[in-house]
């Protein structure tokens, strides 16, 4: 039987880096998941995010996109949404100033019919910062292009080394 | 060869390792352009340990309307589903018993901006069991650029009968517009 979930490229990253890209995705799935754990690196700790861009041939850096997320605290529970964005803020995570940590927070992201021409892209997202927030998100690429690149950023300074980046093919029948 | 300690793709929820080939194709429905009233798997194999449906949904009518899942062609009310929904601008959850189906798509609608179209992630757990009541949860959500919601669902059907059908239908009469997708998988069992 063919293979349903498959690999398509992951990263380690050995150093600090602003922008993680993917480029050249191939068109053959039904849907992309992208799976991981980062940390983020700042000039103080604190809250920040990993953002998404997406594209064809390029990364679209217009403001193309929105989003609307439901966020849990741990005590309180809230919603809230950004509209023609540069970006879509996709998953939490957590600064720190040191060089290196131990603590990775977890995401996942759903590029739904990612090369379906005939709809604009929607991304559904998960992401947790442990005992601090979780959050689900779904995003609009307002385009019928089909995703060829993916580019993950954060508002803090870069995506700190250690982190893990993984994108998988998923095939329908 | 293991492929993923897979964090998220249950809906955004626990964590599951799938040993490559754990997760295969069963079917696919693509809406054509004369619509659909319904999307149908039948004779769905009892080999898996559960089951994903996985899409992309727009409705010809309506804003945010409810696609619910019918198992077994049960249209009694032998369900109940509760949701968390984020909006937007606040949090909300809602739940209902004795229903006809279980919501488990929040769908985009003919009222919404045009070729937007929801996304959808939805698990049924341990699907083939005949002593245990049937559990289904979501993530579904559309962004329309100014509205738009997240949803995280949950449902049981009172049952202990094997799922061999699964019917997505709107919760009213509305059909499902053209380019509609739903892929059902299964995952096997290490």
């Amino acid at each position: 039987m063919a293979v349903t979930y498959e690999p398509i490229a992951s990263q380690t990253l050995g150093t600090d880096a602003a922008t993680v890209t993917w480029s050249s995705i191939p068109s053959g799935f039904t849907d992309l998941i992208m799976i991981g754990a980062a940390h983020t690196k700042f000039t103080s700790a604190g809250n920040a995010i990993l953002w998404i861009r997406v594209g064809n041939g390029s990364v679209d850096t217009g403001s193309n996109y929105s989003y609307t997320y439901l966020v849990g605290t741990g005590s309180t529970a809230s919603s809230s949404r950004g509209s023609s964005t540069t970006y879509i803020e996709a998953a939490p995570t957590y600064t720190t100033t040191a060089s290196t940590t131990s603590t990775f927070y977890p995401f996942a992201f759903h590029f739904m019919s990612y090369s379906n021409t005939n709809v604009n892209k929607t991304i559904l997202a998960s992401g947790d910062v442990s005992a601090a927030r979780l959050y689900r998100t779904v995003g609009l690429w307002r385009s019928t292009s089909a995703i060829t690149n993916i580019t993950i950023g954060t508002d803090a300074t870069s995506i700190m080394a250690g982190s893990v980046l993984s994108l998988y093919g998923v095939r329908a029948a | 060869m293991p492929i993923v300690g897979q964090f998220g793709s249950l809906a955004g929820l626990g964590s599951l390792i799938l040993p490559g080939g754990a997760f295969e194709s069963i079917a696919t429905v693509t809406v054509g352009s004369g619509g659909a009233s319904s999307i149908e798997f039948t004779s769905i194999p009892g080999t898996y340990q559960h089951l994903q449906i996985r899409g992309v949904s727009r409705l010809a009518a309506g804003t945010l309307p409810t696609v619910w899942a019918q198992f077994n062609d049960d249209t009694a009310s032998n369900y109940a589903c509760h949701t968390l929904r984020g909006d937007g601008s606040a949090a909300s959850a809602d739940g209902s018993a004795s229903q006809s189906g279980a919501f488990s798509i929040s769908s985009a609608g003919g009222g919404q901006t045009a070729s937007v179209f929801s996304g959808f992630v939805i698990d049924i757990l341990d699907y083939a069991s005949t002593s245990k009541y049937k559990t289904l949860r979501s993530m579904t959500g559309g962004d329309f650029n100014g509205t738009g919601w997240i949803d995280l669902r949950s449902a049981l059907w009172m049952s202990t009968s094997a799922i061999t059908k699964i019917k997505l239908s709107h919760t009213g009469s509305t059909n499902f517009s053209q380019h509609t997708t739903a892929a059902l998988y299964g995952i096997k069992a290490p």
